[in-house]
């Protein structure tokens, strides 16, 4: 019974057997470093892709600050003008709403005694800038949210506290599916000047350091994921 | 038991089987081979792309957080159309080197003037003084390029709004 599996005793031809379990082997450890590779590969396109597209996300948001700092600029220029030529010593304008106007002009011309002047000057001019910053990005931001968190004139008719308005504004990627997103949300505040007006000639310095604006939120956000139940056998983007 | 006499042959092989069977594992073996030293060539390019990737996203974010457009000791002389170039070299190990120690790697961060800006006096009347603000909105993309196998790595492009250049922050 033992002579037809003699064969199974020879070393002949184990060595060959060897040599190919290990060639398949190493091929296998081959195949999978080369699969780790590409997919690594593959990640780390995406992650600068996704790098790429944040980084134009926000060059958009940034241009959103840059445009809405022109409009705030363009106020500033506009209370500093008012101031220049003495509009509240006029008992009717343009800028400020009328009873407002000819309350500045009283106050101005009749009851406020001179040393108190230059400070009620300081919160018209505040009043006179954050009236055109207003009006002026209801028209160039028509997607924006407003929101007063004081009566802007309040510190004008009343001693208030300094007024604000808060800005918002969603920027979002021309993208359909999974859009990426940034919420801001900018509060609008006066420079600030400190102002001289006596003997009929007024005069003003901007506070050192003043900014026309506060970034209170920059918030980066991304539509979630969605799942399918099909299964993808391939990359449609890359195939 | 004829079948199994091929087992019992002791006459070995010929010299062409010899060389058959060695070419064929060689072959089979520089195949196996080439798989490994692809997967590590993708490898050390991915470490490389990664590196860049980073790197780049770096300099934008120091960019951005500096209140003025390029630090003093980093800028270059301003283009025609006013804009600013930063270049930066480096080793095959990513450390930073001079542009004439024969650099691997080359970083371009150039900033370019997207409007006009902004500028305002901080005065008016005869205020005796002034807090004069210039703000300026610029255009920013950065790159790093493999000068050895002349390829880009990694670049992005993004825009920054300075506010209150060269004005004093308290």
């Amino acid at each position: 019974m033992t002579e037809p599996f003699k064969y199974y005793q020879r070393n002949k031809g184990a060595s060959s057997v060897l040599v190919i379990l290990m060639m398949v082997v190493l091929a296998l450890f081959g195949l999978s470093a080369l699969t780790a590779s590409l997919a690594t590969v593959r990640l780390t396109e995406k992650s600068g892709n996704w790098a790429g597209e944040y980084y134009l996300l926000e060059a958009e948001a940034e241009k959103v600050v840059a445009q809405l700092d022109k409009v705030l600029h363009d106020a500033e220029s506009r209370a500093v003008g008012y101031m220049e030529e003495k509009a509240f010593l006029e008992e009717a304008g343009t800028v400020l709403p009328a009873d407002l106007q000819k309350m500045v002009y009283l106050n101005m011309t009749e009851y406020l005694p001179e040393s108190g002047r230059d400070a009620y000057l300081g919160r018209v001019m505040e009043a006179v800038y954050l009236t055109h910053a207003v009006n002026e990005i209801e028209k160039e931001f028509p997607g924006a949210e407003l929101e007063y968190l004081d009566n802007i004139y309040g510190h004008v008719i009343e001693d208030e506290a300094t007024s604000a308005v808060l800005f918002g504004l969603t920027v979002s990627e021309e993208t359909d599916e999974n859009a990426k997103n940034i919420d801001l949300l900018i509060e609008i505040v006066f420079p600030g000047y400190s102002i001289h007006f006596a003997g009929n000639e007024v005069s003003g310095t901007r506070l050192s350091g003043g900014l026309r604006y506060n970034i209170v939120e920059w918030r980066e956000w991304q539509e979630a994921f969605g799942y399918s139940e099909d299964i993808q056998y391939a990359d449609p983007v890359r195939d | 038991m004829r079948k199994f006499l091929w087992i019992n042959n002791e006459k070995g092989f010929t010299l062409v089987e010899v060389i058959v069977s060695v070419a064929v594992l060689c072959l089979v073996c520089g195949i196996i081979l080439r798989l490994f030293v692809t997967s590590d060539d993708l490898r050390e390019n991915n470490l490389d792309i990664e590196k860049a990737q980073v790197t780049v996203s770096n300099i934008m974010e120091q960019l951005k957080s500096s209140d003025e457009p390029l630090p003093a000791d980093m800028i270059s002389e301003p283009d025609f159309d006013g804009s600013l170039t930063l270049t930066q070299y480096y080793d095959s190990k990513w450390k930073s080197v001079q542009s004439g120690d024969s650099p691997r790697f080359v970083l371009t961060a150039v900033l370019r003037p997207e409007d006009e800006g902004l500028y305002t006096e901080g005065s008016f009347g005869n205020s005796g003084e002034s807090n004069p603000e210039a703000s300026m909105l610029f255009g920013i993309s950065i790159s790093i390029r493999d000068v050895e196998r002349a390829r880009e790595l990694a670049s992005i492009v993004s825009a920054h709004y300075y506010r209150n250049m060269g004005v004093d922050h308290d």
